[in-house]
């Protein structure tokens, strides 16, 4: 049930875009076109679900050094060179899939979801009530916060897709008008956020 | 390209927030209040103009394929140096601006100015450079905290002047995204205006 | 020197090596000149807080901050500091935390009287949405608690059949500042009876604060 929980709050209630403001750059950068969007969503759910781990595991080694206060160094290291790691092995393994996501790999290292849910996970205060994140649970965390993310990013990308053939007052052209859009899809997800009340 | 336009370029027509469109996270995660805008850009500036003078002097030690590595490491332990200081010297900013102060890290702008301008200049430049811009995203994030507080809370600065709430939508994430839409297309136009002169 | 362009592998490691080394001395030693400040600006602000719920017109005269006790409840263990005038309790103050906040955590702590009077609450941990759950820290929310006793007084929002006022859009951190103050009512009225059990002859008295209350109750 707890993980029924956290997969569909971090889907849509906690979105990570639409209400954390993370990783909004690659948002905005990267979301002309449905085809990309779906390749980053792919590329970040793959990083980001490793990083977490890896991250879980090297918080418990800082814990027991009691030198917590370099967390943020060793994190961002990790995720740095994992990028670096996955990029050459996907390039030796799986020469399609490094196709399609190989240019949005190096992107990923300062798209802040990634260190943003690895360090989330880390502080116990952001979980459910009475509820410790595992290894698997961090795991799981980070994939419905990876699909949250791929979710809001191709929702976007198809809106925006249409904006093209649509007639915007100059001015507002490509960016402005695509964070108004980002506005109003962040309000239809704020409807999501009575979800859990009634359950309570 | 002379002193002054190294340090002005980054406050307007290269402004960091409202024209190059980075460090879009914290922008519009910690502008809930002016304060809150004021305090994440300076401790961004703190970081963009350490990072660009450290890194302009490692410049012709780093080998190319391994600079993000570096460079990223020298981020975050000035961002780590940084939110230790501020915890021991002022807790209460810290606090409110929680997640937010290590994500300076991967804030695309300290990498950004790194890759662009520091690793190509002198070190009194890129000390210009960081300053200029750590100012112009300072001053964005500034005016967009405060409308937002002014529409959303109904006060500035933490002083109120309207008493009772004020449209909730500009707090939360809704309206952060629509005042930012507002606030790029107002900024280009100002560009528009005062470059279109000039020329 | 380093081939900037075509570098060993050797030279890559030594040098990210030294770079990795140096910083992170840096960040050690910033961390231990800070070390000590940061704990100080903790103590400090619990210190704060303890005197806004505790105010020093209830004329104790111990230090709150080091007369510590925890209680443990089925759910929770909440930390009781006891403020004393000689040696007999004047107030109590009792920190607790749940989850269930719109962002996680929420911690205040609550000074009450000997009878279970609510004197002042205080968040210690709130880190709400701006503007309106972090409403619960101002006193418009939460004097709404002073003077209440919990046993008539119940604390739950209005929308859930209770008296307290929830802030307006924040229903959830209003359930979730008032389920603190409930608790730690719960875990002072443990803490009492406890205490006047020890008094009545209970000798198992390994906690040196529950003899001198046994003391004080013989007077």
């Amino acid at each position: 049930m707890e993980y029924v929980l956290i997969i569909i709050t971090a889907i849509f209630v906690n979105n990570v875009v639409l209400s954390q403001f993370l990783g909004i750059c690659p948002f905005v950068g990267v979301s002309n076109k449905v085809s990309t969007a779906v390749g980053m969503s792919g590329a970040v759910a793959f990083v980001m679900v490793i990083a977490t781990l890896v991250t879980y595991f090297l918080q418990k080694l800082l814990e027991s050094f009691g030198i917590e206060f370099m967390q943020t160094i060793t994190f961002i290291l990790v995720i740095a060179s994992l990028v670096q790691i996955v990029e050459i092995v996907l390039k030796k393994v799986s020469p399609a899939l490094y196709q399609s996501l190989g240019i949005f790999l190096p992107l990923i290292t300062t798209n802040c979801t990634v260190l943003g849910v690895a360090i989330k996970v880390t502080e116990a205060s952001y979980a459910p009530d009475g509820f410790e994140y595992g290894a698997l649970g961090a795991a799981v965390y980070a994939l419905a916060n990876a699909i949250g993310y791929g979710l809001a990013l191709t929702i976007f990308a198809g809106l925006r897709e249409q904006m093209e053939l649509s007639d915007i007052p100059k001015g507002m052209k490509g960016v402005p008008i695509a964070f108004i859009t980002a506005g109003i899809l962040a309000m239809a997800f704020m409807g999501f956020a009575g979800l859990f009340q009634a359950a309570e | 390209m002379n002193k002054l336009s190294i340090f002005t370029k980054g406050l307007l027509k290269e402004n960091p927030a409202l024209v190059l469109i980075l460090g879009m996270c914290p922008t519009l995660g910690v502008t809930t209040s002016a304060i809150n805008g004021l305090g994440v850009g300076l401790a961004t500036t703190f970081v963009v103009v350490l990072s660009n003078m450290i890194i302009s002097m490692l410049k012709k030690l780093i080998p190319d394929n391994v600079h993000i590595p570096a460079y990223i490491v020298v981020i975050a332990s000035l961002v780590t140096i940084l939110q230790q200081l501020m915890a021991a010297y002022l807790p209460s900013l810290n606090e409110s601006l929680g997640l937010f102060i290590p994500l300076i890290v991967v804030n695309c702008i300290v990498l950004g100015r790194a890759e662009a301008f520091a690793s190509k200049n002198n070190v009194a430049d890129s000390a210009l450079d960081g300053l200029g811009m750590g100012l112009g995203f300072t001053i964005a994030l500034t005016i967009l905290g405060a409308i937002r507080e002014v529409l959303g809370a109904g006060s500035i600065f933490d002083l109120k002047f309207y008493d009772g709430d004020g449209i909730i939508g500009f707090i939360l994430a809704p309206g952060a995204f629509l005042v930012l839409g507002y606030l790029v297309a107002g900024c280009r136009r100002l560009i528009n205006k005062i470059y279109k002169k000039e020329e | 020197m380093i081939d900037k362009k075509n570098p060993t592998i050797v030279q890559m490691i030594i040098v990210l090596m030294v770079i990795a080394m140096v910083c992170s001395a840096g960040v050690a030693a910033v961390y231990n000149a800070t070390k000590d400040k940061i704990a100080a600006q903790e103590a400090l602000k619990l210190q704060k807080s303890l005197e806004t719920v505790l105010p020093k017109s209830l004329g104790y005269d111990n230090d709150i901050t080091k007369t510590i006790d925890t209680i443990k409840l089925d759910k929770a263990v909440c930390i009781c500091y006891i403020a004393k005038k000689g040696n007999e309790p004047v107030a109590y103050a009792i920190k607790s935390f749940n989850k269930k906040g719109y962002n996680g955590k929420v911690e205040v702590i609550t000074g009450f009287m000997p009878n279970g009077d609510i004197i002042n609450t205080q968040a210690t941990v709130l880190a709400e949405t701006p503007g309106l759950g972090m409403k619960a820290a101002e006193p418009k929310y939460h004097d709404q608690f002073n003077g209440k006793n919990p046993e008539r007084f119940n604390l739950k929002v209005k929308k859930d059949g209770g008296e307290v006022d929830a802030i307006s859009a924040a229903t959830i951190t209003s359930r979730a500042y008032a389920l603190c103050v409930a608790t730690s009512h719960q875990a002072l009225m443990q803490y009492l009876n406890k205490s006047v059990n020890a008094n009545s002859g209970a000798t198992n008295s390994a906690n040196p604060n529950a003899d001198e209350r046994g003391l004080e109750n013989d007077d």
